[in-house]
């Protein structure tokens, strides 16, 4: 019995062995990217696991050679060349004015029932 | 001393023994390199071998994910994810993997047929496309011709992409307002909700990835909600992915799969989830961890307030402070104190938070669908998560080529203005559509009779047969049409089948909804249709054509997709093919205050003012209903009748009955495909077959045991299920797994027989009623008792 868990014991060794000069495929997530820019494998991939296809951010990084810093959405998107269909400013608040609640008012028939209004949506 | 002898001697390797190992070690390596990709295939590939991958978009559920499908020699032979779709990141779900069960599913009808004898007889004659569209266009002509254009009614289901409008387009063009949704049943609530609040007419999209808690009210958030694998991935990313892990909590009667996966599961009574969030709304308001600059700024009626009369009218704040305290709310929700008051202290702290409102039939009719709706999206302008990263976003679209613009023709005009079948906009003010009203509207001859019925991805005798009404509906019509690609309930009772081919084999697009960036995916044929099939938009353009008028000016093309390619012609095609999809990859959150502000608060209010101020009080409802309309604008709770323990149907029907939509059940292919019966029900190891998950204590007390079978049984009518003693089931209620209980085409199965049922159709035990103002369904909680066969 003990002999032939010797010669299972060396059999697996060996096999291991093998296994450890088997060529191994470069994986294309690597966690050591993520500590070299500090950021989270979602900030390059589209998974937000990781691994897989990169989105904007990840794609720049990549193109301006992988330096120490993933670039912010928006220099990524300059640096690939994209032209963005809106412009960013808009969703910002520059100055901010809020609006005064207009006074609340009964409305007469609109002419038209909702399903006719809201029919014609894009979407799904 | 001879044992140690004895052990040496035998530790040592003989050279026998060495190349015996040598040997064993040299075949396992050959063994291994086997296993590795080879470099040249083993066996020489046959020259006429043509394959390819093809990219398509999936159409068996409303998620709409990238797939590649390789193709060998004209066959589809396997599904995978696209890598290269942002929705689902190369992944498929189960139900993508069975689409080569549908598209070779030998319950696909493979001609146009017609039914020469009586309705549901089953005498069917095949018939050609040609003689099926002849009959179909001279049935159509000819109404119009009467100026009866409006007695043609077209119910449909999921439209995905163009389809929408073109179906839209068509039924106007041809004259008639009856294009009727299935939309009551299930996602309405939340549209309707997020419009008459939020002032945009949207199904809310929701950043999971960012949020630190994810509170869902109802639905199976995990298996059944839009966009799913891109929900489960950022689901696990808020949880495991990221530094900072977020929290997942599951509201629902029963513990499904997103229950046990979630960090808590709360058990609540059926019907109650209005009354938990505006529970929990006075805790957030009481303990002041609401967000008060946002709410200062950017919402209306938080506050008691005057109109422009000087009449006060109570604001949210003081509604649920005096109306939903938490003592009330625990007895009505079953959920204790303590509990509601950390739910809400733990969602108002860990920003970004988001309330998710569910899309799935039947998870909020029961009465309250709007002001639950509207109690649950309360909550994200609560904590100021209203298109806030991390909160709730507005999905949004790209820009395509314009509609060509047409002029209606007198018939048309006619036609159009009529009454709606449904009784959207007269007998329901606020409805978009009312599908479960339209058999009723039918049998009463109510606006008026209804000469043709198309059926375009709907089953109404399986969504709701409301004891034998939908029947009695269908056959009262002189002439249905139907588009189904099996012989569902419903087109058993057709006069005509035009057999709408698979997804694999059409032309078509869907919206990338999800993720809130604008996209569109790209639907092509991967295969030749495999029968005599075509796509229901090839056939509405063609008869388009032969009809002539306004149709023919609405509809220039030669085929669908003709008119895609068309539609999307601002894109560069041949990427567009490549990938199989176009997006923006980025999303902006708006600002509160920013000029994109108002696209997304108040962008399609038809009456409120556009001020970018989130309703808590509902001013479109105020301007539609009139001044002693300020109660119904507020989010409310009114008990469902089903509730009340002391009526005589509580006492004979002691059962509420939940249901929950399942992964492993497919919107239009329900009960068909063998891989999904074969998994139906994961939780209970129960296949091809319904079960009915009872409480440990309920079957204490009625002596059942687990397995047996029990008749569930409604005032309405009754089904056959094996019981499941389930402790994840709220006390007094059953679960019943929707999908199952088809009667009329379900013969390919090993359990199965032609005309056989498997399985049970909750939809069977409900009475469908609609919601006064709003015409969303009302089905549930529905009252059943249980007793062994």
């Amino acid at each position: 019995m003990k002999r032939f868990l010797i010669f299972l014991g060396v059999l697996i060794l060996v096999t291991a062995m093998f296994l450890a000069f088997l060529p191994v495929s470069t994986a294309e997530a690597l966690p050591e990217y993520s500590a070299q820019t500090g950021e989270p494998c979602a900030s390059c991939h589209i998974s937000p696991s990781g691994g897989g296809p990169r989105g904007p951010r990840g794609q720049a990084w990549v193109a301006s050679e992988k330096p120490g810093y993933v670039p912010d959405t928006l220099e990524a998107l300059e640096l690939l060349g994209v032209e963005l269909t809106v412009d960013p400013a808009y969703f910002t608040v520059t100055d901010l004015e809020v609006q005064e609640a207009e006074a609340l008012e009964t409305a007469p028939g609109q002419g038209q029932p909702l399903y006719r209004w809201l029919g014609g949506y894009d979407g799904n | 001393m001879e044992n140690s002898q004895s052990q040496t001697s035998k530790s040592k390797l003989s050279r026998r023994d060495f190349l015996k190992i040598g040997a064993a070690a040299a075949a396992a390596g050959a063994g291994i390199s086997a296993l590795r990709p080879a470099e040249k295939p083993l066996l020489p590939q046959s020259e006429s071998q043509d394959e390819s991958i093809v990219k398509t978009t999936c159409a068996l559920c409303s998620s709409g994910c990238g797939l590649d499908v390789r193709v060998v020699n004209g066959r589809a032979v396997k599904v995978e994810g696209n890598p290269l779709h942002p929705l689902n990141q190369g992944v498929c779900c189960l139900r993508g993997q069975t689409s080569l069960e549908v598209l070779y599913s030998p319950e696909r009808l493979e001609h146009p047929r017609f039914q020469t004898g009586k309705r549901g007889s089953g005498d069917w004659k095949e018939i050609s496309w040609d003689e099926a569209l002849k009959l179909v266009a001279e049935k159509l002509a000819e109404l119009r011709k009467a100026g009866k254009s409006h007695s043609v009614a077209l119910l449909h289901g999921e439209l995905r992409g163009q389809m929408r409008q073109v179906v839209n387009r068509f039924m106007h063009a041809y004259g008639s307002p009856n294009v009727i949704s299935r939309e009551s049943l299930g996602e309405g609530a939340a549209r309707l909700a997020t419009w008459l609040s939020q002032g945009v007419n949207a199904i809310p999209v929701y950043d999971i990835n960012n949020s630190n808690y994810v509170l869902t009210f109802g639905g199976n958030l995990l298996e059944s909600s839009r966009n799913l694998i891109g929900t489960l991935s950022a689901t696990a990313f808020m949880r495991r992915g990221r530094p900072q892990r977020g929290k997942l909590v599951a509201v629902h009667p029963r513990l499904s799969l997103t229950g046990i996966k979630a960090d808590e599961w709360v058990p609540i009574r059926p019907g109650t989830y209005g009354a938990l969030a505006l529970g929990m709304a006075n805790v957030i308001i009481n303990s002041k961890l609401y967000d008060e600059n946002f709410v200062r700024d950017f919402t209306y009626g938080f506050e008691d307030f005057e109109d422009a009369d000087g009449v006060t009218h109570q604001g949210f704040k003081s509604l649920v402070l005096e109306t939903y305290t938490l003592d009330r709310v625990s007895a009505i929700t079953g959920v204790s104190t303590d509990k509601i008051a950390r739910i809400a202290g733990e969602f108002a702290t860990n920003r970004p938070a988001v309330a998710v409102m569910p899309t799935e039939p039947g998870e909020f009719s029961n009465g309250n669908a709007l002001y639950t709706a509207m109690a649950v999206h309360a909550l994200n302008a609560l904590v100021g998560s209203i298109d806030a990263q991390g909160g709730v976003i507005l999905q949004r679209f790209p820009e395509l080529t314009e509609w060509p613009a047409y002029t209606l023709d007198g018939d048309a005009q006619k036609g159009e203005k009529r009454e709606r079948l449904d009784g959207a906009g007269t007998q329901f003010p606020l409805a978009l559509s009312v599908y479960q009203n339209v058999p009723e509207r039918i049998l009463r001859g109510k606006p008026y009779p209804i000469e043709a019925l198309f059926l375009l991805n709907v089953n109404p005798v399986y969504d709701m047969p409301n004891g034998g009404q939908a029947i009695d509906a269908l056959n009262k019509v002189p002439f249905v049409v139907s588009f189904a690609s099996t012989l569902d309930e419903s087109a058993a009772h057709a006069d005509l089948i035009l057999p709408a081919s698979t997804f694999l084999e059409v032309w078509g697009d869907d919206y990338l909804e999800g993720t809130g960036y604008a996209g569109i995916s790209l639907r092509r044929p991967v295969v030749e249709p495999v029968h005599d099939t075509r796509d229901p938009g090839d056939v509405l353009i063609d008869l388009a054509q032969k009809l002539g008028g306004s149709l023919k000016d609405a509809f220039p093309w030669i085929s669908y997709k003709d008119l895609i390619t068309d539609r999307l012609s601002g894109f560069d095609w041949e990427k567009l093919e490549a990938n199989g999809n176009w997006s923006e990859l980025v999303y902006f959150n708006a600002e509160p205050g920013s000029p994109a502000w108002s696209d997304v608060v108040g962008r399609d209010r038809l009456s409120a003012p556009k001020d970018g101020r989130f309703d808590f009080f509902s001013r479109e409802l105020f301007a539609m209903l009139g001044s002693d309309s300020a109660p119904a604008c507020l989010p409310h709770f009114e008990i469902p009748a089903a509730l009340a323990d002391s009526t005589k149907d509580s006492i004979e029907y002691p059962f509420l009955l939940v249901t929950q939509p399942l992964i492993t059940q497919s919107q239009q292919w329900q009960g068909i495909v063998p891989t999904l019966q074969e998994s139906y029900g994961l939780q209970g190891d129960v296949k091809w077959d319904s079960w009915v998950e009872l409480s440990h204590k309920a079957a204490e007390a009625m002596h059942l045991e687990d397995g047996e079978r029990v008749w569930v049984e409604s005032p309405l009518n009754r089904v056959q299920a094996t019981v499941r003693v389930y402790a994840g089931i709220w006390p007094n209620a059953v679960y019943l797994p929707p999908g199952q209980g088809h009667h009329t085409f379900v013969r390919w199965g090993r359990k199965s027989k032609e005309n056989s049922v498997v399985g049970a159709n909750p939809n069977a035990l409900t009475e469908i009623t609609s919601e006064p103002l709003t015409g969303l369904a009302v089905s549930g909680p529905a009252r059943v008792r249980i007793y062994p066969v």
